[in-house]
């Protein structure tokens, strides 16, 4: 095989057009030959294409080759050859054969070897590598020297392989010799511009087109023939079956978002919060216990409306610590007096200062005594280490408190280990941020909550010293990857929240750092918990909204639409926008662009739309047409266009029309033009993306510019140069396909 | 549970190459070697024909809807070498504008985002690309990338009109600043990205992980997340998913989703991207889509001709 095909192509090196065709014939032969072959112990129904280009060609083979192997092909060959020359001599068409250049109509000869070439180089970028214009050996593939030829080894081991194509073809020229093809396909039929030069067609065998649509198809072309009598399907599928049971759509599934629809009751919100807790923490693990205490402090802000006071959550950070840490002093008491304590421990001894040798026991009495006596001698520091070795409490704070401030705190905290507790709340009683929060989310300082329950429990004093502690603590908790532990700590201090992209923000989405991958942060969950939290803050104050949290909704309402539920996903679409446009929509024109797009290919998926007269169900939604004006504002505003910045402008039109012009800049994204309120003359329009509105802006901005944003009333008295004349109103419209004026929406004045 | 909800019988006397659904899912274009290009309505179950489209003189291979801002407008490829955009006025479908400038079978077309206006983006077997933009009045204007993919351009894919991660950061009030760029594969085994600068097309990226011919592309939509993604598939049975994280669009890697056992002919993302339908020689199709650990991962399959459904179970994506 390999040396007929070598052959082939050296005789097609010598260059004499009939050689040539010879060796392309041989070529092709050999070739069908093979597959002829080939193709009987195949599967027996090898798709048979109809388009047939290379039909003719292997006709033609066919027919130079004589009879070789062929002779059955032969006679529906020469009716079609026939009729192809036929056609061929009418001198306009071009016939489909190796022999003659396809467009050109000329014979073969050297200068157009290269169209032939290029065509058997196009069933495979193996078969010739050789430069225009020249006919060379075949070439041996760029694949390592030695080994045989891919397309050989293509055939051989019987993979499919785009040089498998060409014997698509030859095999179809051998089975379509018949009426089949001359019906289907001819080249002379169309009788105008004629076909293209013999490339493989794109598809020879049938295939599964697939796409998405927006109102959540799945649609699958069936790979069926046709010419074989099968039917030529599509098929629609749903997505929301076809994707039923994976876990990404339970997910999505088992949230009641948005959580904005007048039929949910807050019941379900709470009854989500519990389910998380049970299905997906796990309890074993500390980050699995931070993440359940997230999920309890929504029900708990979903039960009381959104508000909370701190002993409210110190009770919930408690209420599952099953057993009460002991905190053990891990440290002998350090004596910032730097007391010689040692000395004092020894009962027995004698005492140096008054010559006694203390009683081991010692009564209440004496021991008072022995305080009282050292203060005789105005030792105070030793006198209150001795009262608080002997709980003697009120007075060594009574003492102390006379002292110098350091040692009255002293009194409190040397007697508790580091980590109780009670070390942080006097602590931060005595004006500094407890050492816990620098310390918490290390393992030996234990657990994290009783401290935050007591500084969320005594907010007394120093409120600002109280929040600074808390976000401390909370930073070291992030430090150490305690995400869940840290954000608790940041509601608490009432952080808000920031962009994911702002890694100074100390929080994007509830529970989820926004230090990690993006996908890893934004999961669904993360998602549903932050929405669950904004639900609670509107239950408390409607409206208040979480601006920068409004993205990761979009983000949700496309994986809702993505996963077969795009009526669900509207409903995000509408939430987003009702938000947006309570504040102001070009704060986030990203996501107002994205929304927009977004909810266009959406929305007649909204089930409202089947009780609706048809004619109304082309009308969009308000908030949509809204939301796209504001869109287009700011395109305006922010477009380095021709106007400056306040395009904004009244123009007096020869019939006395007060206009106004919104010109849109050299990028035209469009410009609308409408009347005043008093006017019924409403003039809506398009200028898609073309560059004819620059034109006259240029000719008008000199005069334009001088006029402020703000004059839009009528009865302003314009300079007369303002006037739009008749031939430019004229252009304006000239200028505007009529049939998109539907498509634009009105400006607000 | 049957996922079908409608079956189309299109009449096509041949096979079907394309069927594409309109920005809203309401009609659905088909194309097919028979010549002609059909549009059917198929609101609520129904299959209503619209338009049977003649014009074409070979095997029509793709079709693609514009955005319905520029009103319904329908553009088609086919093997004789030409491109016809049709168009719906006064409820009747018409022939536009054919374009007839490729030396040889086109075999993709892609609408830019309605962002930049009316652009098409035409593929062919003669290696070049061709982008015809809509200037008014009728007019298209030209510019062809020639030699773009040596021996033939197989697919070419439009990049959406956003600025990767521009959703997600704090919000500047500055115009974002979109640059045109569109995906292109073919039969150098070669994907390739363009990028318009100064209004000229140039080759920005040569992605090269195929060893057969390209046979689709397909730049996912997004809303503004950060990463730029690619699908590619080929006759050398990988799919790849290209992705590029920074914001210049320089550095594309790629990842291989499945090395399939036949040619993979086509790949199509979701509306948001969110997944990536995947068909092949063996006239299955698979959905994948990609986990928080950005491991991709098969989560249906849709079984050949049968339109029954399987969930996938953890033994045959271990089999695949």
């Amino acid at each position: 095989m390999a040396q007929n095909l070598h052959r082939a192509w050296v005789q097609a090196e010598r260059g004499d057009a009939d050689v040539v065709r010879a060796a392309g014939t041989s070529f092709l032969l050999h070739f069908w030959a093979e597959e002829k072959g080939r193709q009987e112990r195949r599967k027996g129904a090898v798709g048979k294409c109809a388009q047939g280009f290379l039909r003719p060609l292997t006709c033609q083979a066919n027919l130079e080759a004589n009879g070789v192997r062929a002779a059955n092909c032969l006679a529906p060959c020469f009716a079609f050859f026939n009729s192809t020359t036929a056609c061929c001599s009418g001198g306009q068409h071009e016939i489909l054969v190796p022999s003659l250049d396809v467009r050109q109509g000329e014979p073969y000869s050297k200068s157009s070897a290269y169209r032939d070439q290029h065509y058997h180089r196009g069933y495979h970028p193996n078969l010739a590598t050789s430069p225009p214009g020249q006919v060379h050996v075949f070439s041996p593939p760029r694949h390592a020297a030695g080994q045989p030829s891919l397309l050989l080894q293509y055939r051989e081991s019987g993979l499919s392989s785009s040089g498998y194509e060409l014997s698509q073809y030859i095999r179809d020229g051998a089975d379509h010799c018949d009426t089949a093809f001359s019906e289907s396909w001819s080249p002379a039929q169309g009788g105008g511009p004629s076909v293209s030069g013999l490339v493989p067609p794109k598809f020879s065998l049938p295939h599964r087109a697939v796409c998405f649509g927006a109102g959540g198809q799945l649609v699958l072309v069936c790979p069926h023939s046709p010419a074989e009598g099968q039917r030529p399907l599509v098929e629609l599928h749903s997505l929301e079956v076809i994707l039923h049971g994976t876990k990404e759509q339970e997910e999505l599934q088992a949230f009641p978002g948005p959580l904005a629809r007048e039929d949910l009751h807050k019941v379900d919100v709470m009854t989500f919060c519990q389910q998380k807790i049970a299905t997906s923490c796990d309890l074993s693990t500390q980050r699995g216990r931070d993440s359940a205490l997230l999920w309890k402090l929504l029900v708990l802000l979903c039960r009381q409306n959104g508000s909370m006071v701190g002993s409210d959550v110190a009770e919930l950070l408690m209420q599952d610590r099953r057993h009460q840490e002991k905190y053990k002093r891990q440290n002998p008491m350090e004596n910032p007096t730097r007391l010689a304590e040692d000395e004092w421990r020894q009962p027995g001894t004698l005492d140096l200062i008054t010559g006694e040798v203390p009683p081991v026991v010692e009564t209440q009495a004496q021991i008072v005594e022995k305080f009282t006596k050292l203060l005789y001698y105005g030792r105070k520091k030793d006198a209150l280490l001795w009262a608080m070795r002997n709980q003697l409490w009120g007075h060594a704070l009574f003492l102390s408190s006379k002292m110098d401030p350091r040692t009255y705190s002293w009194v409190f905290t040397s007697t508790l280990a580091t980590n109780d507790p009670l070390q942080t709340l006097f602590q931060l009683m005595s004006g500094r941020i407890p050492q816990v929060a620098q310390s918490c989310g290390d393992a030996k300082w234990g657990d994290w909550r009783p401290h935050l329950a007591v500084l969320l429990s005594n907010k007394v004093g120093d409120m600002e010293l109280n929040h600074r502690a808390i976000i401390t603590m909370g930073d070291s908790l992030a430090g150490r990857g305690a995400v869940e532990a840290a954000h608790f700590c940041y509601l608490m201090a009432d952080i808000p929240f920031g962009y994911f992209g702002v890694k100074a923000d100390r929080m994007a989405l509830l529970g989820s750092s926004h230090r990690q991958a993006f996908a890893q942060f934004a999961s669904t969950e993360a998602i549903q918990r932050m929405e669950i939290f904004e639900y609670c803050q509107q239950l408390r104050q409607p409206k208040s909204f979480l601006l920068p949290f409004q993205v990761y909704k979009l983000l949700y309402a496309s994986r809702l639409a993505d996963h077969g539920l795009p009526a669900q996903a509207l409903t995000y679409c509408e939430h987003i926008a009702t938000v947006l446009l309570g504040q102001d929509p070009a704060s986030h024109p990203v996501l107002a662009q994205q929304l927009v797009k977004l909810a266009e290919r959406l929305k007649l998926c909204d089930p409202l739309l089947l009780e609706m007269p048809e004619q109304d169900q082309a009308l969009e939604p308000e908030w949509l047409l809204q939301l796209r004006a504001h869109c287009q504002h700011w395109e305006v505003r922010s477009s380095p266009g021709v106007l400056p910045v306040s395009s904004l402008v009244v123009v007096l039109c020869p019939s006395g029309f007060p206009f106004c012009l919104l010109a849109m800049g050299h990028r035209a994204m469009g410009v609308s033009v409408w009347g005043s309120p008093l006017t019924e003359l409403v003039l809506c329009f398009t200028l898609a993306a073309r560059c004819p509105w620059a034109l006259p802006c240029a000719t008008l901005s000199s005069s334009l510019s001088r006029l402020s944003s703000g004059s839009l009333q009528a009865e302003d008295n314009l300079p007369p140069e303002v006037a739009l004349t008749q031939p430019e109103l004229s252009w304006v419209a000239a200028s505007t396909p009529g049939t998109e004026g539907e498509q634009d929406q009105r400006l607000p004045a | 549970m049957v996922s079908v909800i409608n079956t189309v019988d299109t009449s096509h006397e041949d096979m079907i190459h394309d069927a594409q659904m309109d920005y809203y899912g309401t009609r659905l274009a088909t194309c097919s070697s028979d010549r002609s290009v059909k549009i059917f309505d198929v609101r609520n179950g129904g299959q209503i024909l619209i338009a049977d489209l003649r014009g074409h003189e070979g095997p029509v291979w793709q079709v693609a809807w514009a955005h319905p801002m520029y009103g319904n407008i329908l553009a088609s490829c086919s093997y004789d070498r030409k491109v016809i955009i049709w168009k719906e006025e006064n409820g009747t479908w018409e022939k536009t504008y054919e374009y007839t400038g490729h030396d040889s079978s086109v075999n993709s077309v892609c609408w830019a985002p309605h962002d930049y206006g009316l652009i098409l983006a035409c593929g062919s077997s003669d290696g070049a690309i061709s982008l015809l933009s809509y200037t008014g009045d009728g007019q298209w204007e030209v510019k062809k990338i020639s030699n773009a993919h040596t021996i033939g351009c197989n697919a070419v894919s439009w990049a959406p009109a956003v600025v990767p991660g521009s959703l997600i950061e704090q919000p500047s009030g500055q115009k974002p600043n979109y640059i045109k760029r569109f995906a292109s594969g073919g039969c150098d085994n070669l994907v390739k990205i363009w990028k318009e600068e100064d209004g000229q097309w140039k080759e920005e990226q040569k992605l090269e992980a195929h060893s057969d011919w390209v046979r689709d592309v397909a730049w996912a939509p997004s809303i503004g997340l950060p990463t730029s993604t690619i699908a590619s598939c080929s006759q050398d049975g990988r799919v790849f998913i290209w992705t590029c994280d920074d914001a210049s669009g320089n550095s594309w890697s790629p990842k291989l989703l499945h090395k399939f056992n036949d040619v993979v002919w086509h790949v199509s993302w979701s509306i948001t991207a969110n997944i990536l339908a995947v068909s092949g020689g063996d006239n299955k199709v698979t959905l994948w889509k990609e986990s928080v650990d950005g491991l991709w991962a098969c989560i249906s399959d849709v079984n050949k001709g049968q339109g029954g459904v399987s969930a996938v179970t953890e033994g045959q994506q271990n089999e695949q």
